[in-house]
């Protein structure tokens, strides 16, 4: 793989993986916004089931327990709430909450009156904290909850006469064990991160793997096209060499008309490799996104009848061609060189594929404000088996024996009807008839 | 009279083959696809046969197999005539038993000079291309 | 970042106010130097007594009475204890019979009574729920203090390991720590 297809590739990789832990991040502090509101509540309802009240002989107030659970408690989630709320997946967002659950804790805590089972918050909410794979959040925590211990027991240090306290060396156990915890939890988060990362990578090089197979699918389809393309001019080339060196070598030997009728040969010939190179020229364009398309108001009957007069020239004498079209459309907005395409080829193919005797119909209406056609033909048909390639470049029907044709009308039919958002139908019987139907989109300059 | 049969479904070429030909003394046979063109070459015998190679329903390399799997028409002469010039395309031909290889467009000397170079009983064939067509 | 700083000074304060309350003593008694006569309490001459006056509903006392409990655990024969809980005149007995009182008496080797009135709190110069009054076997005063670090906190304090010491005779002959509890008696005597 080339140099700059890799870098490609491992900038993907990094956007992938930032996106994923954006996500993550984002995730966690919605959850933990919750959790902090549960807190809150918990808190109180401790504070009320445990100290309701304080005492002096029979007289008796709310407990300052109370109030702290409800507003120092209140106020310790309310930044990380609005935070998670408001700029989720910040680093800063992660920090204050790491913060305020340390502060939790150490609220909790004391609201139960030092109980141990209260100390398990803490190493539940360095776990919690882990869902983040950001180790960072954990250095907040162990901070708050330590000091907490720590700024206690120096400015409010039990004030006593002859006896040494040991209160000091719990305060090391309690920051051991949360450091023994941290240990394995940034251990897990870092590993968290790795393995994001790696399928973050692996990600993208199947996305350019993919790319790759397509530009390679891609680059074989065009080389197809151009050679397919290349051969469709060989054709009329050999005709008008031949007819050239024909009259030039032998033109003492043939009748006038047989000069004239090679004249004639030239022009046609040349004629058709004038559309044809229109035709290579238009689909190239089409691939390319490059076709222009002008959408406009147009008086969709009139541009029809002017199509179908123009169709009904290439058409056999004989050949009636039908023209139904309501008066009083709803107005639309297409773009009328592409609907002449359109419609113009699927016309000139059902008078080219049916019988000299046979009537084409068109019909023309507008349903919930986009055009719908109907060409009906009782021609030659298409079988079955083309019928997945019908709109392949080139190709031509199994059935078509002599009738000429270049392969890519229909094809250009297609992406003109894409471009204008809509979808084309057939439905066909061999020896029957064809019938296509088209439904324009509503382009407001949307593409299909 | 030397006979050339021309199997070509492209109806403006195989006039103009024909005409040609006519014009430079050949007996002209002409079949606009694969199958009639085997059964003239069965009924026929002619000296050469000019085959093209992108025909529906039996192609070029289907046609050459069928005469030469034919013990009537196992030694004429078979030239095909295509606008493919790729490399694996003249010798996939050639494999198959075609004696020479035209590719289109071709001039008139070129048709010419790949008729002669198989009445000649023709060297091991290497295609003849036809020159760069000019403007009229 | 503003919010932030000022979030961090709001609950900084708020923190520090809870540990200041929790820290702040109650009303200090002063119990006599020797064992009260008149005290309807008996009094081994074999043995340290303890006294611990407790408000029946302040809630702080919950980690004194648990200290009580581990204390007596680890002395057994060496101590005989009692807990006292007030009753103010006119109020009827399922006042004074709440949790507290269930969890002292449950205390094997305790002995949990009413002190009607807090005839017995005023005798022993008590004043905060939780406090705690040790006698020597010869009936001087050796302990008066709380056996909890803070307000309502259980946990290792100084007043319990005190009263370890004195009795297991590795401590100082006298000792006093704070007392973290409910007033036992309201603002103006009752």
């Amino acid at each position: 793989m080339d140099p700059e297809l890799t870098q490609a590739t491992e900038r993907r990789a990094l956007a992938l993986f930032r996106a994923d832990q954006q996500r993550l991040h984002q995730h966690t502090d919605h959850l933990f916004a919750g959790l902090m509101v549960l807190q809150w509540l918990a808190g109180i309802a401790a504070a009320f089931w445990i100290s309701p009240r304080a005492w002096a002989g029979t007289v008796s107030w709310p407990h300052l327990h109370v109030w702290a659970a409800v507003y120092l408690g209140g106020t310790i989630s309310l930044l990380p709430i609005v935070l998670a709320l408001v700029r989720p997946g910040r680093l800063s967002t992660r920090l204050v909450i790491a913060v305020g659950q340390g502060l939790t804790s150490a609220l909790l805590i004391h609201l139960t009156g030092g109980r141990i089972e209260t100390h398990f918050h803490v190493f539940g909410s360095i776990a919690f904290l882990s869902f983040y794979r950001d180790w960072r959040v954990l250095v907040p925590v162990t901070l708050v909850v330590s000091a907490d211990h720590l700024v206690r027991g120096i400015y409010w240090p039990e004030s006593v006469y002859g006896v040494l306290s040991a209160s000091g060396w719990r305060w090391f156990e309690h920051t051991g064990w949360m450091l023994f915890e941290d240990v394995f939890v940034i251990a897990s988060c870092r590993r968290g991160v790795r393995e994001m990362r790696s399928i973050a990578t692996r990600q993208a090089e199947l996305e350019t793997a993919n790319a790759l197979v397509e530009r390679g699918k891609l680059a074989e389809l065009r080389s197809r096209f151009v050679s397919m393309a290349s051969h469709e001019f060989r054709t009329p080339l050999t005709t008008i060499l031949a007819a050239c060196q024909s009259l030039v070598r032998y033109i003492d030997h043939m009748t006038a008309e047989q000069r004239r009728d090679r004249l004639a040969k030239i022009e046609t010939e040349v004629q058709h490799m004038t559309g044809l190179l229109d035709d290579v020229l238009t689909i190239g364009k089409a691939d390319a996104g490059k076709l222009d398309f002008e959408p406009a108001a147009v008086d969709l009957k009139r541009l029809c009848e002017e199509i179908v007069a123009e169709a009904q020239t290439t058409a056999a004498a004989t050949q009636r061609l039908l023209f139904a079209c309501a008066d009083g459309l709803a107005p639309v907005a297409v773009d009328p060189k592409l609907v002449r395409r359109i419609l113009g080829n699927l016309l000139t193919n059902a008078v080219k594929y049916s019988p000299v005797d046979a009537t084409v119909s068109c019909q023309v209406a507008v349903q919930d404000g986009q055009p719908v056609f109907e060409v009906r033909d009782q021609g030659i048909g298409i079988p079955t088996e083309d019928r997945a390639r019908l709109f392949e470049p080139f190709h031509r029907g199994t059935n078509v024996g002599k009738i000429p044709g270049s392969g890519l009308g229909l094809a250009i039919t297609k992406k003109a009807v894409e471009i204008h958002g809509g979808t084309i139908a057939v439905e066909s019987s061999v020896g029957k008839g064809t019938t296509f139907v088209v439904r324009l989109g509503c382009p407001e300059g949307a593409r299909g | 009279m030397t006979t050339i049969l021309v199997i070509e479904d492209n109806d403006a070429i195989r006039e103009e083959m024909e005409q040609i030909l006519g014009f430079e003394g050949f007996t002209v046979l002409a079949a606009d696809n694969g199958r009639t063109g085997i059964s003239l070459a069965q009924t026929h015998r002619p000296d050469v046969i000019l085959c093209d190679i992108m025909m529906p329903h039996l192609d070029g390399y289907g046609t050459l197999t069928a005469l030469r799997g034919n013990g009537a028409t196992a030694t004429i002469p078979v030239v095909l005539v295509s606008a493919c010039r790729e490399e694996a395309d003249v010798q996939h031909g050639l494999a198959l038993g075609a004696n020479g290889y035209l590719t289109k467009p071709f001039t008139v000397d070129g048709l010419l000079a790949a008729i002669q170079e198989q009445l000649a009983g023709g060297p091991a064939a290497s295609s003849s291309t036809g020159k760069a067509p000019q403007t009229a | 970042m503003l919010a932030g700083a000022i979030w961090a000074i709001v609950v900084t304060a708020g923190m520090s106010a809870l540990w200041a309350y929790a820290s702040r003593p109650g009303p200090g008694g002063q119990p006599p130097n020797r064992w009260p006569d008149g005290s309807r309490i008996a009094r081994r001459p074999d043995r340290a007594t303890l006294v611990m006056l407790v408000h029946p509903h302040c809630p702080c006392s919950r980690a004194s009475v648990g200290e009580l409990a581990s204390l007596v655990a680890r002395l057994q024969d060496r101590l005989s204890a009692h807990v006292l809980l007030l009753q103010p005149a006119g109020l009827p007995d399922d006042w004074t019979q709440t949790d507290l009182w269930e969890s002292a008496s449950a205390i094997p080797g305790v002995e949990t009574v009413h002190d009607p009135d807090g005839t017995e709190a005023r005798r022993f110069g008590a004043a905060t729920s939780g406090q705690v009054i040790l006698y020597d076997a010869a009936g001087r005063l050796r302990f008066n203090g709380g056996i909890t670090p803070a307000r309502g906190h259980s946990g290792d304090n100084a007043g319990r390991d005190a009263i370890l010491a004195l009795l297991t005779g590795s401590g100082e002959h006298w000792s006093e720590t704070a007392v973290f509890g409910c007033a036992l008696f309201d603002a103006e005597p009752s």
